[in-house]
């Protein structure tokens, strides 16, 4: 995934976008007070993951951003609220199922 | 896709040389309603319908489309159907199905992987959740969905077996013409038809009434002023209602044509506005916040507060917010203060629900449309 600056009027923002196929994962994320915050969604297609699963999400994160070893921000431990979908690729419908939660997690960090 | 010649005595009667056919698309849960009452519109109009059954988000050449909120929500908003047309023709509940010698309640608790089936597309996404992380038998097929021993499907296509009301939303059927369509025309006569007493009658058989919502009293405030408000770069870029004004006061979105409206704020993707209420929220009676949303049943996540700096606490989370306004263009979704452990509140947060890609929208007003924001329980 790329990170970029996402504006700063009203507030300032990061976007996150999947590499390669970025209107399939996009992130917009307020970043203030060492903390982002914002929602993560997916279109139709989903995103597939490496573990050879497709995701379709519908969530807000927020988490808080420290100083990774090379300098540069990371949430080593984020929440996330919403929505979940999984199926296998090639396929139009979560048929593995979809999670509703409070309290998924996450980690954003460079590599 | 299929397609149903309705009315095959009407197919006999003359047509005008060279009209186009009116051709109506409807989506699975909703076809099996409409045939009585398209059959007596060809009869009294002598105009013939052929009913296409399938997804209405992808109209082709049909020039009427009857879909859930969920299903034309990109096809209104982005102008594909007039939204001004928009009619709500009735209700498909939810049920659950099970053998007849199952002594099952719920269906948390029976199937194997992948037996239960479930209707597929944005019409089904409220059950597919529902049903929790499982491995599902999604599908459009209403043979499939009949003949399922599990189903969790609307009620106009379930099989033969045991069915038990279901805890998901029931579906509205909304038809709404197809702007710039071969039989534009026409489809606008059927409309104002299936809006007359004697359609409404024989759509009546099929389609369950509009659930009732409870009324606000006169008094009962709306936002008073902005707090606060975010909108990704993005979004302010792409949209074109970005103006948090527009959530303050009564109701009062107008449709001006061409996907453009006046008096709300489309929240983009993740945005969110924080207002004032010039009172205090109290926890009483039902739910103690209205929330009036412009299009369809586009979802929203509230969160309150006493302070206007936070914390903030969820109401909740991503609730489809389209529940019919009486006098008012906008739907509504409401909220409970206790939801959230709360007694009372004077700042409310109205976060965008549907979180959709921002670079991957398609119209000028993306998110979740928001209207006004009213407190029910008060003082």
């Amino acid at each position: 995934m790329d990170a970029v600056a996402g504006g700063v009027t009203p507030h300032r923002g990061t976007q996150v976008l999947l590499a390669g196929a970025p209107g399939r994962l996009e992130a917009e994320f307020i970043d203030e007070n060492n903390a982002l915050r914002g929602g993560i969604g997916t279109t139709a297609d989903g995103a597939e993951a490496t573990e050879g699963i497709v995701l379709r999400v519908r969530l807000i994160a927020s988490g808080a951003l420290l100083r990774g070893t090379d300098g540069r921000g990371e949430v080593r431990s984020g929440t996330m609220m919403g929505t979940i979908g999984f199926s296998r690729p090639n396929e139009f419908e979560n048929t593995l199922g979809t999670c509703v939660a409070r309290d998924h997690t996450f980690t954003l960090s460079a590599r | 896709m299929r397609t149903t010649p309705f009315a095959l005595a009407a197919l006999l009667l003359a047509e005008p040389a060279g009209a186009a056919e009116l051709r109506v698309r409807a989506s699975e849960a909703f076809a099996p309603c409409l045939g009585p009452a398209l059959d007596a519109f060809t009869r009294e109009a002598r105009v013939p319908v052929s009913l296409e059954v399938g997804p209405p988000d992808a109209p082709s050449a049909a020039s009427l489309v009857v879909g859930d909120d969920a299903e034309l929500r990109h096809v209104l908003e982005g102008g594909t159907a007039d939204v001004r047309t928009a009619l709500d023709l009735g209700y498909v509940p939810w049920v659950a199905v099970f053998p007849l010698d199952s002594p099952a309640q719920s269906l948390d608790a029976v199937g194997g992987a992948g037996e239960v089936a479930v209707l597929g597309g944005p019409a089904g996404e409220r059950a597919r959740e529902s049903l929790g992380a499982r491995t599902l038998e999604v599908t459009r097929d209403t043979r499939t969905l009949q003949s399922a021993a599990y189903a969790l499907v609307p009620r106009t296509l379930a099989g033969p077996g045991r069915h038990r009301p279901a805890d998901v939303p029931a579906l509205v059927a909304v038809a709404a013409v197809v702007d710039r369509s071969p039989a534009e025309a026409d489809a606008r006569r059927l409309l104002a038809y299936l809006g007359t007493p004697r359609a409404q009658s024989l759509l009546g058989r099929c389609f369950a009434p509009q659930p009732l919502s409870p009324l606000a009293t006169a008094a009962a405030p709306y936002a008073a002023s902005v707090v606060d408000y975010w909108l990704p770069d993005c979004s302010l870029r792409h949209n074109r209602h970005n103006d948090p004004n527009d959530v303050v006061g009564a109701p009062d979105t107008v449709n001006l044509g061409g996907g453009i409206y006046r008096g709300m704020m489309s929240l983009g993707q993740g945005g969110w506005v924080t207002v004032d209420m010039g009172a205090t929220v109290v926890d009483g009676p039902g739910d103690d916040v209205r929330i009036y949303q412009a299009t369809s049943n586009e979802e929203i996540t509230v969160y309150a507060s006493s302070s206007p700096q936070g914390p903030f606490t969820l109401l909740d989370l991503r609730v489809p917010c389209g529940n019919r306004s009486t006098g008012a263009v906008s739907n509504h979704c409401t909220f409970d203060l206790a939801s959230g452990g709360l007694r009372e509140a004077r700042y409310l947060r109205v976060e965008d629900g549907e979180i959709y890609p921002c670079l991957s929208g398609d119209t000028v007003s993306e998110g979740a449309d928001l209207d006004a924001i009213q407190a029910l329980n008060f003082r």
